[in-house]
């Protein structure tokens, strides 16, 4: 039996051990920020030379051909958009904008490009979210029940359609999606976020679907998200091949591992055994690949988004590129590549969360 | 193994809720689809950047612009040559067509139930070409006065026949300028760094137009609904909803009948449609190619013997086959639709002997030509790839070697801009529908004339006529002037006009009066 100081000795150790944690773990998350900013910053050097390199005007996609050849209106709108002066002055002056949050006014809509993606962001996450929503419970589903019935049917004819949903266009499916579950079925509604002419919801998130049922738009919650589904269900196709496949092969390696063998001698049903002995170590390489997948679903839908006429990111990065509109590049490669670092950053601190070794580990 | 000794009831029971929740969104009815009597829905592919009369000037603007905004002069259904009474009732120009006088209707009210005076007029006019933006090069050398208030006269610095039509465009739509001004708008010198209302105007809209404003969006949809106010015949359709939608997916919804009218497919796309009505039309915007004239770009390009060549080696009547139906051949580089332009009888005919002996005779030496183009782009149905690999084919046959060099818009407007490329495709829309737009770009010395080598004194007979028709006012002589232009282009020029794009809307078949213009596309309001 422990006495009372022994009691004490452990708990002021077990407090101390959970404070060198928790600082390590704060100490940690601030150099991955800090980290994160200066590739941040990198990044805009990089995007910012690239699009210098690009040849091509932007006052000539963006002024007609009449204006075009008065020089006082050419003058006029490079001076609007600090165009007239020396690259690298416009580098120092744009880097000094967004430090004060100014990402500059966009040349296509002529609007702040921060405002363009506050409306469109949240757009693109809406049906990221629920793309990897389905990704995640079909993939790791899928995933499963192929590896527990290696090279059966069941196997077989899982891998055959994750075989087709990683090879197969998505542009192509989007198509096929829509004439078949809108023109011809009519299951679905059509294009765009709502139906024609609905107002949306009162500005929250922009993220429909959950700023109606934060007012209480129950019909219009219901509405937002039948639009939302196909699009996303599209979208969510070729992640869940990616995780079904992934999920298999992981699977797969931890079922051979001694200590499931011993589980299995030990009688456990095979539920437990997925559950506590191979579904855990698994997932640490499965969130890896959602994450990334997540980056990739919020960064590259331009094509879903073009067919369904979802104004997101993707669409937004499009069109700011064959415009030459650097402040709207420059301001999707900043949300870009704060999506990837943040979450890198998340997928890093979920390892800790489901590995003890790693919460360990400084 | 079973599912049930694997997943568990939890499993199961886990798996059956969420199928549960896609099936019922799976299943569910679709939406509330498409147009009732009073509303119509009109998908385009949305290119315009603002419904501020004095800055927009994309082909989706117009539309919008137009509906909400009366002009001095309009034109009806799919014409754009004879300007009938919009504000103004009458007007007359002086012998040299250098003073226009318009009187306008005492009864137009703007939106407010302002009555519409000489004064908006002067503001509107004055503030578009103060603003120094796009469409502003529409009142170059025009200042409009008010000498009372229902009378606006337009003096131009030079002889400018192309007034009355210019009038008619919806960039010289008439504001509310008590309204604007009051929400940033300014009209005098220094109104391109005053002005502020732009913002306002993309909010709500200030116009006598037969809709106002309800709803604007660049990217998702825009709603008009009926102008209460609106002097003239209310409009069949109370509101009207224009929404940003793929080609692919706007055919698919007017033949569902979730959206009314689908302006851009192409000919290839009506293909097979049924129960629905195609209107046919012949747009404005003719295609056109060039071999450089200035032998510092290109020795061979510049060669008359070259230019020949390709003139008699490219098969126009393949090329409008290409394009689809309703495509033809540009007799010359005015569009048929405008004054003097060519009978079809005047159009270059294809003849290989010609072209193959024209090019024996030139410096070219089997060398590979380049031929500059906007790569993966498209502009009314016909996409610049397949119509450059197309002539590159026909040039082939003639023994030229052409060396396609998509380029990404940007970069191929500046490089065609700055006269650089040795050939070129490009397509030309009328900034004004008037041929006078045609004589003052297309000749040596002025601007795509420039882009293709074709310097000042190159040849002195098109410069020669592009003087005596800006000059002329009699019409009769003005269109025998712009006849022989085009006749001297297509004789010996750097320039060789290809074809008229189609022009095709599709509609569902309640819609009627439906007309495609070539400025606007649609007029809302004519609609019944």
């Amino acid at each position: 039996m422990l006495n009372s100081n022994k009691v004490k000795e452990l708990t002021v150790a077990s407090e101390k051990k959970a404070s060198t944690v928790s600082s390590s773990l704060i100490s940690y998350i601030i150099r991955r920020i800090a980290i994160g900013l200066i590739m941040m910053l990198g990044i805009t050097l990089i995007s910012f030379c690239v699009t210098q390199l690009v040849p091509g005007d932007p006052a000539a996609v963006n002024l007609g051909q009449s204006a075009m050849s008065n020089p006082e209106i050419v003058a006029r709108w490079r001076a609007e958009y600090g165009l007239d002066k020396p690259v690298p002055e416009q580098y120092v002056i744009y880097i000094k904008k967004v430090l004060h949050g100014d990402l500059g006014i966009s040349q296509q809509s002529q609007r702040p490009v921060s405002t363009d993606l506050g409306e469109f962001f949240p757009a693109t996450l809406e049906i990221a979210i629920f793309a990897i929503l389905i990704s995640l419970l079909f993939g790791l589903i899928f995933g499963i029940i192929s590896a527990i019935n290696r090279d059966k049917w069941p196997d077989q004819l899982i891998r055959f359609f994750s075989l087709t949903g990683v090879s197969v266009p998505t542009f192509w499916l989007s198509l096929v999606f829509f004439y078949i579950f809108f023109f011809k079925l009519r299951w679905f509604p059509t294009n765009g976020r709502l139906d024609p002419g609905e107002d949306a919801p009162s500005h929250v998130t922009g993220i429909y679907t959950l700023d109606a049922v934060l007012h209480g738009q129950w019909a219009l919650a219901w509405q937002a998200f039948r639009h939302l589904a196909l699009p996303a269900i599209v979208l969510a196709i070729y992640t869940i091949a990616v995780l079904t496949r992934f999920t298999r092969a992981s699977v797969l390696e931890i079922l051979g591992q001694d200590y499931v063998r011993a589980a299995r001698a030990k009688g456990l049903s095979e539920f437990l055994i997925i559950k506590r002995h191979v579904l855990r170590p698994a997932l640490i390489s499965i969130i890896t690949v959602a994450g990334v997948a997540f980056g990739n679903l919020l960064s590259g839908s331009v094509l879903v988004e073009n067919v369904f006429s979802w104004p997101g990111l993707g669409q937004y990065a499009f069109k700011s590129a064959i415009g030459l509109d650097l402040p709207g590049i420059m301001g999707v490669s900043i949300v870009v590549a704060g999506i990837f670092i943040t979450i890198n950053l998340i997928v890093d601190l979920l390892y800790r969360l489901i590995d003890p070794n790693m919460r360990q580990s400084k | 193994m079973k599912l049930k000794d694997f997943f568990g009831r939890k499993g199961i029971a886990f798996a059956s809720i969420s199928a549960l929740i896609f099936g019922t969104g799976i299943f569910a009815s679709a939406s509330s689809i498409a147009a009732t009597n009073t509303t119509l829905i009109i998908d385009s592919e949305f290119n315009h950047k603002t419904v501020d009369p004095g800055r927009e000037f994309e082909s989706g603007g117009n539309m919008l612009v137009r509906a909400m905004y009366s002009t001095l002069m309009t034109f009806k259904g799919g014409d754009a040559g004879k300007p009938i009474p919009d504000i103004a009732v009458s007007y007359s120009g002086n012998a040299d067509s250098t003073v226009f006088t318009y009187k306008l209707r005492k009864n137009a009210k703007f939106s407010d139930g302002t009555p519409v005076t000489s004064k908006d007029v002067v503001f509107s006019l004055m503030r578009l070409k103060n603003l120094k933006g796009n469409p502003s090069s529409l009142m170059d050398g025009i200042t409009a006065t008010a000498p009372d208030a229902y009378t606006v006269v337009l003096t131009s610095n030079v002889p400018n026949t192309a007034i009355p039509v210019i009038v008619c465009s919806p960039s010289l739509g008439i504001l509310n300028s008590k309204v604007v001004t009051a929400n940033g708008g300014y009209s005098t010198v220094g109104a391109d760094t005053k002005d502020k209302a732009e913002a306002f105007l993309n909010a709500t809209s200030a116009g006598s137009g037969p809709y106002n404003l309800s709803k604007f969006s660049l990217t998702t949809e825009v709603v008009l609904v009926a102008n209460p106010k609106y002097w003239g015949p209310k409009p069949k359709y109370t509101k009207v909803i224009f929404r940003n939608v793929k080609q692919e997916v706007q055919r698919l919804n007017v033949l569902s009948g979730a959206s009314n009218i689908a302006v851009d497919l192409s000919p290839a796309q009506t293909d097979g449609m049924s129960g629905v009505n195609v209107i046919e039309g012949v747009s404005t915007t003719v295609w056109f190619l060039y071999s450089n004239n200035n032998p510092a770009v290109s020795k061979v390009t510049s060669d008359a013997n070259f230019q020949e060549a390709v003139r008699y080696g490219l098969n126009y009547a393949d090329l409008v086959k290409f394009a689809g139906r309703g495509a033809t051949q540009a007799a010359g580089i005015i569009p048929s639709a405008f004054q003097g332009a060519l009978k079809s009888s005047d159009a270059t005919v294809r003849d290989l002997a010609r072209a193959k002996a024209a090019l024996a005779k030139s410096t070219y030496a089997n060398e590979e030509i380049g031929l500059r183009y906007w790569g993966g782009g498209a502009w009314e149905g016909i996409s610049f790839d397949s119509f450059a690999t197309k002539i590159a084919a026909q040039l082939g046959e003639v023994g030229i070697k052409i060396k396609l060099l998509p380029t990404p818009v940007g970069a191929a407007l500046t490089t065609y801009r700055d006269g650089s490329d040795t050939m070129g495709l490009w397509f030309w829309g009328p900034d004004w529908p008037d041929s006078s737009n045609y004589s003052q770009n297309f000749a040596p010395g002025l601007k795509v004339g420039l882009r293709a080598g074709w310097l000042a004194g190159a040849n002195p007979t098109v410069t020669d006529i592009v003087n005596k028709v800006a000059l002329e006012s009699n019409a009769a002589k003005r269109a025998t002037l712009y006849r022989n232009f085009q006749l001297e282009i297509n004789k010996k020029s750097p320039l060789m006009p290809l074809l008229q794009s189609p022009a095709i809307l599709v509609s569902t078949t309640g819609v009627k009066g439906l007309a495609v213009n070539p400025i606007w596309k649609i007029n809302v309001a004519e609609l019944s």
